[in-house]
């Protein structure tokens, strides 16, 4: 056999086929196999089951059509949960965007110890997500002696109930949310930073503009690629928000006030939870799941266009 | 300079890689290989040196090893001790069979992972149950206890209550003892409010008197709750108080918006805006009572296991007989713990093993005399109804003259039993919305699971059923 570089051939018959190509293939191969069974697959089968009667534990599987979807969209905790989820999502992307770019450009502009600060304000983003929680839970918005509490003591305001308050446990969980990602959009926004060329500030400042001008002028227009990713991940994120609900407005464990108080907090994870986990009606679960990624797709597709709409500038 | 700190980096960066990577096993709960039984923590009570039977050769299984997975609940004291003397025994007696053992985090994990694995074939063996799960597991997940091992007529001459339990002529769990709700109180602050063992209010008017008297404010904000109001299932006890049923004749469809409910939940209302005896807070009533946070609370006889593994030592407790509105016929439900079940999708080898464990937990007095001390429950067995012991129970005590005079609800849909903290303790107690409306939203959640459960409430076989409406 006669060997040419890295390709084999054969006297007979063979085609030139690399090892690389051949490693690239069968990786390939493997990659799509993975994909196929483990994302695709369930992905198919559970928009199956959303027209299915689909109850696991008594292996009911039974065509049901639209049903569940009819029963969706009767269904008032549904809007409920879907108009805290969206309030949740609006607040919290614009929220950590906002903080995440003021707090970027003002590390930006400082002369020294900028990698501290930038590290600074990621650690939370990457503490877990349920120790953050249950520390916001019983050491910042405990009612009884939590640092909140405290502080608000110290100016005479009375103590406030925050997850136990129908009016104050969204904003209470949308402000635990911004302390942990906004350190993220931080991160991202100084890259972005960087990336403007520095000639644009020089010009403006030898023009007499302001910081605020620079910020507002040429900052903001030319980060707005950053900006708009920020707000797609952020929003896909948010519409899915779970744990920091799950864990911060249950008691002792249980799902018995969880959403709560009453339903104030209820969101569409959690309803999808409750019907899958709780009731174990796959098929309802399935359903509101497609409703959710349909929702996002919408919005996405709403921030995109938006994204190339001429912002004056 | 820069050396050092990249390698410092490099290891930093391993540091958090490994530990990310050891959080993440986790702790196994145990495979079918694994022999040996997993550490216990030592339960109050179950020190005693019993006399077991000597091994004899084993029949059980074919005398060939075997190992079954068990889960339970609860990991305090009281959660293992229900079933830590009788595995050790039964595993002295069968050397042949180990258990092992979960080490479950507690209620709300244990209910999240058990259907889960079981559902998927992970699931252990045997498994401590509870009725609320029932819609869950019967009849499709647990397997019916077999007529040769556990007949049927053999467990009703010896335990009570077991008609509601035998469905289509099977049975897959038994109760093994009763609880009801009584008034825990914290001893000192008993005392300090000037108050004696005389002053345990009999009525609900005379509660709210001493609840007053039991408050500690600073300024307009309560720093000990003379009442902790946040318990949904308080509700359904003064329902039947006021002579309603929880449920309509179907059993499936609840009928709380009812005028006896109404007007008590008005009365637990005006005690928290008018009275101003609690304040909603971090936290559940269990946790409230042990960290002093309230002084009086409704509970279920089961706190007293678990003030016992949480606060022993910080509080001196005490119980005392649930209130009544005048001419009250029923003052409360009651419920049973039950015997384990049994994985239906376990093989017939573990399964077999399984029961005979059963077998032989229920024919043993003194596991079943544990159970109802350590839970604070009167046992379901005939026999020990007058074991003089049991009877001198402290809780058990004060629960026994009105036992006769509380209901078991029977099966309810998981979602009932969800909004009853939701609803009847979210939307009530802690928004204080509109009884009526909250009530009605209650039964309206409940019909619309109703035609997914496949049990049914058993209050109206209770004796008592005529004094209800």
């Amino acid at each position: 056999m006669a060997t040419h570089g890295n390709t084999l051939t054969n006297k007979k018959t063979f085609r030139k086929v690399s090892p690389q190509k051949l490693l690239a293939f069968f990786a390939m191969i493997a990659l799509l196999l993975y994909i196929g069974v483990w994302n695709y697959f369930p992905i198919f089968y559970s928009l199956l089951g959303s027209f299915r009667k689909w109850m696991p534990n008594d292996n009911v599987f039974d065509f049901a059509g639209l049903e569940n979807y009819k029963w969706l969209f009767s269904e008032p905790l549904f809007w409920e949960s879907l108009r805290h989820t969206l309030f949740t999502t609006v607040s919290a992307s614009f929220l950590t965007v906002a903080l995440g770019l003021i707090i970027a450009t003002i590390i930006y502009w400082l002369p020294r110890h900028r990698s501290f600060f930038r590290t600074s304000f990621f650690l939370p983003y990457i503490t877990s997500t349920v120790a953050v929680a249950i520390v916001w839970k019983y050491g910042i918005y405990n009612t009884d002696n939590g640092v909140l509490n405290s502080i608000l003591s110290i100016f005479g305001i009375p103590s406030q109930m925050f997850l136990l308050s129908e009016h104050q446990v969204i904003p209470s969980i949308i402000a635990q949310i911004v302390w942990k990602d906004f350190g993220y959009a931080v991160l991202i926004y100084f890259a972005g930073l960087n990336g403007i060329p520095s000639s644009f500030f020089e010009a403006a400042t030898i023009d007499g503009a302001t910081r605020f001008q620079i910020f507002r002028r040429i900052i903001i227009p030319l980060i707005k690629p950053t900006t708009v990713l920020l707000l797609i991940t952020g929003m896909i994120n948010y519409m899915q928000i779970f744990n920091q609900v799950i864990l911060m407005t249950s008691q002792a464990g249980g799902m018995a006030q969880v959403g709560g108080p009453g339903t104030a907090s209820y969101v569409i994870m959690l309803m999808i939870y409750q019907q899958g986990f709780i009731n174990w009606n796959f098929g309802h679960a399935a359903s509101i799941g497609y409703v959710l990624a349909f929702t996002i797709l919408v919005f996405t597709i709403i921030q995109l266009r938006f994204s190339k709409m001429d912002w004056g500038y | 300079m820069k050396k050092y700190l990249k390698m410092l980096s490099i290891v930093v960066t391993a540091v958090m890689f490994f530990s990310v990577v050891a959080a993440g096993c986790g702790s196994s709960q145990g495979s079918t290989n694994d022999t040996k039984t997993s550490d216990t923590p030592k339960a109050e009570g179950t020190t005693k040196e019993e006399k077991v039977k000597e091994p004899t050769s084993t029949s059980i299984n074919g005398g060939k090893d075997i190992t079954i997975k068990f889960w339970y609940d609860d990991p305090g004291p009281t959660g293992y001790a229900r079933y830590k003397q009788a595995i050790e025994d039964y595993q002295k007696i069968n050397p042949n069979v180990k258990f092992d053992i979960n080490a479950s985090l507690g209620w709300g994990d244990y209910w999240q992972k058990l259907p889960v694995a079981v559902q998927a074939g992970t699931g252990p063996d045997i498994m401590h149950f509870h009725t609320a799960y029932t819609n869950v597991f019967i009849p499709t997940l647990a397997a019916p206890y077999p007529e040769d091992v556990l007949p049927v007529d053999k467990l009703k001459a010896e335990f009570m209550g077991i008609d509601p339990f035998v469905i289509d002529g099977k049975i897959y769990t038994i109760p093994t003892a009763y609880m009801t709700g009584a008034m825990v109180y914290n001893k000192k602050m008993w005392a300090d409010a000037g108050l004696t063992d005389k002053d345990f209010p009999k009525t609900w008017d005379q509660l709210r008197e001493v609840a007053k008297k039991l408050t500690k404010r600073d300024g307009d904000n309560i720093i000990v709750n003379g009442m902790d109001i946040n318990e949904g299932w308080l509700l359904t006890a003064l329902s039947y108080q006021k002579g309603y049923f929880l449920f309509k004749e179907d059993g499936k469809t609840s009928q709380m918006n009812n005028p006896g409910v109404i007007e008590a939940a008005k009365m637990l209302q005006d005690m928290i805006k008018v009275d101003k005896v609690f304040a909603p807070s971090t936290g559940a009533p269990h946790e409230r009572i042990a960290n002093g946070k309230s002084a009086m609370a409704y509970a279920w006889t089961w706190m007293n296991g678990w003030l016992k593994g949480n606060a022993q030592g910080k509080i001196e407790w005490g119980w005392f007989a649930v209130p009544t509105f005048d001419g009250a016929k029923v003052v409360d439900r009651n419920g049973p713990e039950v015997s384990p079940i049994v994985n239906a999708k376990s093989s017939d080898e573990a399964k077999a093993v399984a029961f005979d464990f059963i077998r032989f937990y229920l024919d043993s007095d003194s596991y079943i005399a544990e159970l109802a001390v350590n839970s604070g429950c009167a046992p379901a067995k005939i026999k020990l109804v007058n074991d003089e012991k049991i009877k001198a129970d402290p809780v058990l005590s004060v629960v026994a003259p009105y036992l006769d005079m509380t209901i078991w609800l029977g099966f309810i849909h998981n979602q009932v039993d969800q909004n009853v903290g939701g609803i009847l303790g979210g939307e009530i107690l802690t928004k204080l919305t509109d009884p009526a409306t909250a009530l009605k939203k209650f039964d309206d959640e409940a019909a619309k699971v109703a035609p997914e459960q496949k049990l049914t409430a058993k209050e109206r076989m209770s004796p008592l059923a005529p004094d209800l409406k």
